[in-house]
């Protein structure tokens, strides 16, 4: 049922500009890299130049944010076609995005939106899922989001609802032990009812990053620092449910060196107890 | 397809009726004010606290991302003009030219036009610049591949066609430099202007093996490239040599300059016309 990554306890890190020179020049210890699919789907030449270096150097998986899974505008074909085309080009072992919608009435806000979870959206998730999975001819991975809000309208909660699209359409999980981790505390449920509910032989990878604390007592999923200890804990208690599985640490702003950032990620061997 | 169920569409419509809410000034920052969302989509949302306070974080975080796409296309630019009022402007940009791709840097494809139709907006020379020198570097650099021009030694030039990531800049003040030291300073404010030079600087930006290449070009240089991306060699030449001592420049140049933008691979393979090597200048 899971062809890739064929080591399960691969470490992976996030492609960030900052992190170019020091990955195809030095000598590091990194299974395998993850790019933002829309950085590269364009005709630009320089990026695919660029990607052309990094893929003879190591495996590459993508990850989008731009899919609009659950928006109501059709799926656009062009972004397919692109997407295809760029797992193509690198022979991506699986392409993963998120369960949300991005876009609406043509216009993009360029956010990971939620939506209210019912049972006669399940179906619709379901399909453009697999719809996705058939075109990409490769496994497709569901990332759960970092949420701030609930609505009103919700029939059931995340935890059923997340497991259930992705058994609707027969791809997989991508999950993100910090989203888990964020949306629990914001919406005051425990994270072990959600990993409870996580069929392991299905989950791609796992996403660890770090998050900030607002003001307001809200965490926000912002990628800017160190993954939390507790986030860490979080992770153990996945590792210890479905492990092994591949990890791969995101960090977006407020990069820091390469060598911090592999420190950073090969902590996660630590919590594979 | 399945349809998606009837109620997603209206939710979407209100939620984005929300999150497209310009920001609001609040001791001196931006930002979201829920106050300030339209009640009527908001009631249908769910109105009671926190959704209201919750939406908002969305509603900033848009926002954000979107202003810090803006000053990554347009860095010089903002970084000239002050992070606070780059992003009022922004805003208003955003505002009239809601994104419409899914890949971010697109959202600032219109900004350049934009700004320049802002008639009301003052906009002195070294803002106009830092303008253009931010434009041709998105250019440049969003440019697919396109293989070289390749000399048919003894055939005659009719026209040269620049490649798409082909920039000429005229430089007055030492922008470029600047550009390549904005990480150096820190806050919002704006980055003092460097000074103006003694007389202005040509620069091209041209794609080669994976990177932008920038080239220093003399005055007359730039003027050749300029008129060569519009006109055949005989033409351009003509509009260039109406003075004597540029002729004579020219005449000593000529052929080193040609040589320079061939291997730095200023031109497309060029199809439908006969291209050579006959580069000197018949009188």
């Amino acid at each position: 049922m899971l062809p890739p990554l064929q080591d399960r306890r691969s470490l992976g890190l996030g492609l960030r500009i900052p992190h170019y020179r020091d990955l195809l020049e030095r000598d590091v210890e990194l299974d395998y890299l993850e790019i933002i699919s829309e950085n590269f789907m364009g005709d630009a030449a320089i990026p695919r130049s660029v990607l052309r270096r990094f893929r003879e150097k190591f495996p590459i998986v993508l990850h989008g944010v731009g899919l609009n899974l659950l928006g109501v505008d059709p799926l656009d074909e062009d972004y397919l076609h692109r997407l295809c085309r760029l797992a193509d080009l690198v022979d991506a072992p699986f392409v993963s995005d998120h369960l949300c919608w991005t876009a609406h009435a043509g216009h993009h806000h360029h956010d990971l939106l939620p939506t209210p979870f019912t049972s006669d959206l399940i179906g619709y998730a379901a399909e453009r899922a697999a719809f996705v999975q058939e075109r990409l001819g490769r496994p497709f991975g569901l990332e759960n989001l970092s949420s701030y809000t609930a609505f009103p309208r919700s029939e059931m909660s995340e935890w059923d609802f997340y497991p259930a699209v992705v058994k609707a359409a027969g791809c997989f999980y991508m999950l993100d032990v910090n989203n888990i981790y964020v949306s629990a505390h914001n919406q005051e449920f425990k994270p072990d009812l959600y990993l409870d509910r996580i069929e392991w032989s299905r989950v791609l990878q796992v996403h660890v990053a770090g998050h900030r604390r607002l003001d307001h007592g809200l965490l926000l999923d912002t990628h800017d620092q160190a993954v939390r200890p507790e986030v860490w804990e979080l992770y153990a208690q996945a590792w210890r449910l479905g492990g092994p599985f591949p990890t791969l640490l995101e960090w977006d702003d407020h990069i820091p060196s390469l060598d911090l950032a592999l420190a950073e990620l090969s902590l996660a061997r630590s919590y594979q107890r | 397809m399945t349809k998606a169920p009837d109620w997603l569409s209206d939710f979407q419509t209100d939620m984005s009726s929300i999150l497209a809410q310009p920001l609001t000034i609040q001791s001196g920052r931006l930002c979201s004010d829920p106050a300030g969302f339209p009640q009527d989509s908001l009631g249908r949302l769910g109105h009671q606290d926190p959704l209201p306070r919750r939406l908002a974080v969305y509603h900033e975080q848009r926002w954000a991302r979107f202003f810090s796409a803006m000053q990554s296309e347009f860095p010089l630019f903002a970084r000239l003009m002050g992070l606070w009022h780059f992003n009022r402007l922004a805003e208003a940009y955003l505002l009239s030219h809601p994104p419409r791709s899914y890949d971010l840097p697109q959202i600032a494809d219109r900004f350049a036009p934009y700004v320049r139709s802002r008639t009301e907006m003052s906009r002195p020379a070294w803002l106009e610049e830092a303008l253009a020198w931010d434009e041709a570097h998105r250019l440049c650099l969003a440019a697919p591949h396109e293989e070289d021009w390749q000399a048919d030694n003894g055939r005659t030039i009719l026209q040269l066609t620049p490649k798409t990531c082909l920039q000429l800049v005229e430089e007055r003040w030492s922008l470029l430099d600047l550009r390549q030291r904005l990480d150096s300073f820190e806050g919002d404010d704006p980055v003092p202007l460097p000074a103006q030079h003694g007389s202005s600087r040509g620069w091209a930006l041209v794609q080669r093996e994976g990177r932008i290449l920038t080239i220093p070009l003399e005055p007359l240089q730039l003027r050749l490239y300029r008129a060569l991306a519009e006109s055949p060699l005989p033409d351009a030449l003509d509009q260039l040599s109406a003075e004597p001592t540029q002729l004579a420049t020219l005449e000593v140049k000529l052929a080193s300059w040609m040589q320079l933008s061939r291997d730095a691979g200023f031109w497309r393979k060029h199809e439908g016309h006969m291209i050579g090597s006959d580069l000197k200048h018949s009188e």
